[in-house]
């Protein structure tokens, strides 16, 4: 600096100088003018237009402007050199640097020619003006005095105005080599810190390399790992306190896994501290990759832990690295440093959230490690139920193969590919092909017939996924093409949860013989009923033929008997009463048969109608009135209310005429009643008579064909021993009705035949002939 | 004295009925075959009819039916005379314009007075 400002003061005494110069060249013209004027004092302008004396003011204005302007240019010379040099100067101050701010040297340069060019136009001017327009007028007036009191004044204000010039000029000079120079200092300053900085940056670098390699060296043992990890990253960062710390599992409590002390080389174990008692600190920890506090008094996440935790261990700054995993913080490795404020700079932050990464790893190995172990413990344990397993699975596979060798059933076991995997001998003698043949071929191209292909293939795959079927019938095509009936059954085994392991366990057998015995015997049964058809079609018409000349013989009969062809006498009288009477019966056999053969055959059908029950049963009392009364029975007929039906009018009045004549027939003395009543759609009709009654042992014989109970009645009393038969079938097979009944020896009995109001639509007719029910 | 056309193949039958009507007063012709009762009926017209229904070639349903639709025999009282029971056989006749229905075997005591309470309902 004292060097610069002394060439400053250098620059300053050459301008001087040449402004002395200036000045006495001046001053020596202005002397010689004034001797002159001494000599021959004559004003410049009061002299006349004599040539003499114009030459000699010519001499004098030339000899004054001579040195004024040698000085001039020798000014401008002097100038100009020094500019040049401060240029240089200023330029070489710059160029030792890399970087010249070569625009600010640029722009001094342009401000002293400025300078230099305004100053010379300003002197120039100056002289100009004295000259040519101040001199005259002052010479005019001489006033001599006033005129070199002027000149020195205008010498003064040019010296002072160089003077100020130079001086500005030096100052702002000055100014810019001051500031270089400073910037040039900070420069310097940047740098040592980034070559600081790339220092620690290395060593970073080196700690987090010998993290990983450590890593790999120790990964059996995470403690070792995390108190290296300690270590390496204390003194990586120059820390004293290095803690790695990891939550409870409830993320409650963290707790500390290892504490390093640097300055003591000392792992030792940290306390644990409660996320309730820091509730702020935990919360910024769970959030945070990385949390740098400066200032463990004023950061707001540390300022819990200033009074008891950072207090007792004296420290200042934390910095902490926490570690993820799966998007969840399980921990921190916390660097405290012990003693005042610090910063951490960017790198150190970057460097804990590398080393909080690195010990995520060590956790993620420790953890598959262990997931790895667990499951070679478990594999060996396995080993050891596979083993135990193996021998009683052989025992068991002992036991299948000779159950499956010596079933007398084929066996099949067939994969999810329908290839055979298991023939039996069965299997072999039923389908004529052998064990080698089948095995691994596709099951339903070897054994099954074209026509039960697509059924089979459905059902293995139903098979496969779960579904059992049994008794299931297809056609198989043995190895010498005959095709024979197969009843098979099947299920899913093996089944393992793996789709590969699925099996499907076939065992069928044939039935050829058994359907063929099953197809006669559904001939032999519809022939069978055919032929009854046939024969009860065939009693049915041959019971008209015998009706028709029966019809004659009883209207003969009734003709004589009535005496229209002439008077008969007492005993032809009765001889031709018992003709009549046994035409009659046999009319009425016939009759019944007739109408049994017609249900059987299917003929008779039904006829609906809509009726009221009181007009049928006042028919039937008509029809049978006369028979009561030759008895003196009493016939009470009860039904209390109007009953609606619709059904077979004709067929229902046969069965209740068929009970009541019944009940009359076997009724001595008494009554018989009929109570008629309805329940819902039921309609019921009680006949109950006084008569002899029936033992319960003939009770369930009642109702079968030519089944007459025996009694003093039986001879007495006409019966085709069909009409309770009749009755029933009637009942069964037209009206959807049936009839039973409660009896009392010598009491009496209670016919009771229940009939639905309207005619069922279908009703399920019960073909049994009466041949089948006849059994005598 | 009125004249009964009996159309009845079975000559027994026929006897019979013959026999009672004549003796209750009544002239009677007689058809073998349903279609030369249906020819009778129509050409000379009787004053009633007894028709069996189960004839060799037409059955009496169809005799019923051919007389019926003549305008000569919509008017004649007919009465179905059989034993043949079908069901609905009685609602078939009645319902194809049949008078009276007497079923077989007739009684000789009552066959005259249905018939002639048949007649009596038809005037």
């Amino acid at each position: 600096m004292a060097k610069n400002r002394l060439g400053q003061n250098k620059l300053c005494l050459f301008s001087h100088l040449s402004l002395m110069l200036l000045c006495v060249g001046d001053v020596h013209a202005q002397l010689h003018f004034v001797a002159d004027q001494i000599v021959e004092p004559v004003h410049p302008l009061k002299l006349t237009n004599q040539p003499a004396e114009i030459a000699l003011l010519a001499k004098y204005q030339f000899e004054q402007v001579i040195p004024i302007v040698l000085g001039l240019m020798l000014l401008v010379l002097i100038l100009f050199v020094l500019d040049q040099q401060l240029k240089k100067r200023v330029l070489r101050k710059f160029l030792t640097d890399d970087q010249t701010p070569k625009n600010q040297v640029d722009s001094l340069g342009h401000t002293n020619n400025l300078f230099l060019i305004l100053g010379i136009l300003i002197l120039g001017l100056s002289i100009a003006l004295y000259h040519f327009v101040l001199a005259p007028i002052l010479l005019s007036q001489s006033h001599l005095l006033v005129k070199y009191i002027s000149e020195g004044l205008i010498t003064l204000a040019l010296v002072g105005g160089y003077l100020f010039g130079s001086f500005k000029r030096g100052r702002q000079a000055e100014l810019l080599i001051n500031e270089s120079q400073l910037q040039m200092k900070n420069r310097l300053v940047v740098q040592e810190k980034l070559i600081e900085s790339e220092q620690r940056l290395q060593r970073q670098n080196a700690s987090l390399g010998q993290v990983t390699a450590m890593q790999l060296r120790h990964w059996q043992n995470p403690e070792e790992i995390f108190k290296e990890i300690a270590k390496i990253s204390a003194e990586t960062l120059d820390v004293e306190r290095v803690g790695v710390w990891m939550f409870s599992e409830d993320d409650k409590r963290l707790e500390g896994v290892d504490l390093y002390l640097k300055s003591k080389n000392l792992h030792t174990n940290a306390q644990s501290l409660q996320a309730h008692e820091f509730p702020v600190y935990f919360s910024h920890l769970a959030q945070q990759r990385i949390m740098a506090a400066n200032d463990v008094m004023h950061h707001p996440a540390t300022v819990e832990l200033t009074k008891g935790y950072a207090q007792a261990n004296n420290i200042g700054a934390i910095l902490d690295g926490a570690i993820w995993l799966n998007n969840h913080v399980i921990g921190a490795i916390c660097h405290e440093h012990v003693g005042g404020a610090r910063e951490w700079t960017l790198d150190e932050q970057s460097f804990a959230a590398s080393v909080a990464d690195l010990t995520r790893l060590t956790i993620e190995m420790d953890t598959r490690r262990k997931a790895e172990l667990a499951l070679l413990k478990q594999n060996e344990n396995l080993e050891q139920i596979v083993e135990a397993r193996t021998l009683s699975l052989q025992e068991s596979e002992k036991t299948f193969r000779y159950v499956v060798e010596h079933a007398p059933i084929s066996i099949l076991i067939i994969n999810k590919d329908a290839k055979i995997t298991e023939f039996n001998p069965e299997a072999e003698i039923a389908t004529g092909y052998s064990r080698e043949q089948a095995l691994g071929k596709n099951f339903i191209e070897l054994l099954v017939a074209k026509e039960s292909r697509k059924k089979a293939f459905q059902l293995s795959l139903s098979t496969l996924n779960g579904e059992d079927f049994r008794g299931i019938e297809f056609y198989l095509q043995r190895a010498d093409g005959i095709k024979v009936q197969f009843e098979c059954s099947a299920s899913l085994a093996g089944f393992d949860g793996s789709a590969g392991a699925r099996q499907i366990v076939a065992i069928g057998r044939d039935i050829s013989q058994q359907k063929a015995l099953e197809q006669s015997l559904i001939i032999a049964r519809e022939s069978a009923e055919s032929a009854d058809r046939i024969k009860s079609m065939f009693v049915a018409s041959m019971s008209h033929e015998l009706r028709t000349p029966l019809n004659s013989i009883i209207g003969f009969l009734g003709v004589v008997l009535q005496g229209m062809s002439g008077e008969l006498n007492v005993k032809q009288k009765d001889q031709l009463g018992r003709a009549y009477h046994s035409s009659k019966h046999l009319l009425s056999l016939i009759t019944d048969v007739i109408d049994i053969s017609k249900i059987e055959a299917g003929f008779l059908q039904v006829h609906v109608e809509k009726f009221d029950l009181a007009t049928l049963l006042t028919e039937v009392q008509h029809a049978v009135q006369h028979l009561a009364e030759e008895k003196g029975l009493a016939l009470i007929i009860e039904c209390s209310k109007e009953i609606k039906l619709e059904t077979d009018r004709k067929r229902l009045y046969q069965v209740v005429l068929n009970v009541v004549s019944n009940g009359l027939k076997y009724t001595e003395q008494g009554s018989v009643k009929v109570k008629a009543s309805s329940e819902g759609m039921q309609l019921t009709i009680a006949v109950e008579d006084t008569g002899i009654g029936i033992k319960e042992a003939d009770l369930q014989n009642l109702f079968k064909p030519f089944e007459r109970i025996d009694s003093h009645l039986k001879i007495k009393t006409l019966g085709t021993g069909l009409g309770l038969y009749l009755t029933r079938k009637i009942l069964n097979q037209l009206l959807g009705g049936d009839i039973s009944l409660t009896s009392q020896l010598g009491q009496g009995s209670i016919f009771t035949i229940q009939v639905p109001v309207n005619m069922p639509d279908v009703v399920i007719k019960n073909h049994t002939s009466i041949l089948e029910d006849y059994r005598p | 004295m009125k004249t009964a056309l009996i159309i009845e193949d079975n000559d027994n039958n026929l006897e019979l009925i013959r026999f009672i009507l004549e003796k209750a007063g009544y002239n009677t012709r007689f058809a073998m075959t349903g279609l030369e009762g249906v020819q009778q009926a129509l050409t000379i017209p009787p004053d009633f009819i007894i028709l069996d229904i189960q004839l060799p070639d037409i059955n009496g349903l169809e005799v019923l039916k051919r007389i019926r639709a003549h305008p000569v025999g919509a008017v004649v009282p007919i009465i179905a005379m059989t034993s043949y029971a079908m069901a609905g056989d009685r609602e078939k006749l009645l319902g194809e314009g049949c008078t009276a229905y007497i079923e077989k075997p007739i009684d000789p005591a009552r066959v005259v007075a249905q018939i002639e309470q048949a007649l009596g309902k038809e005037r």
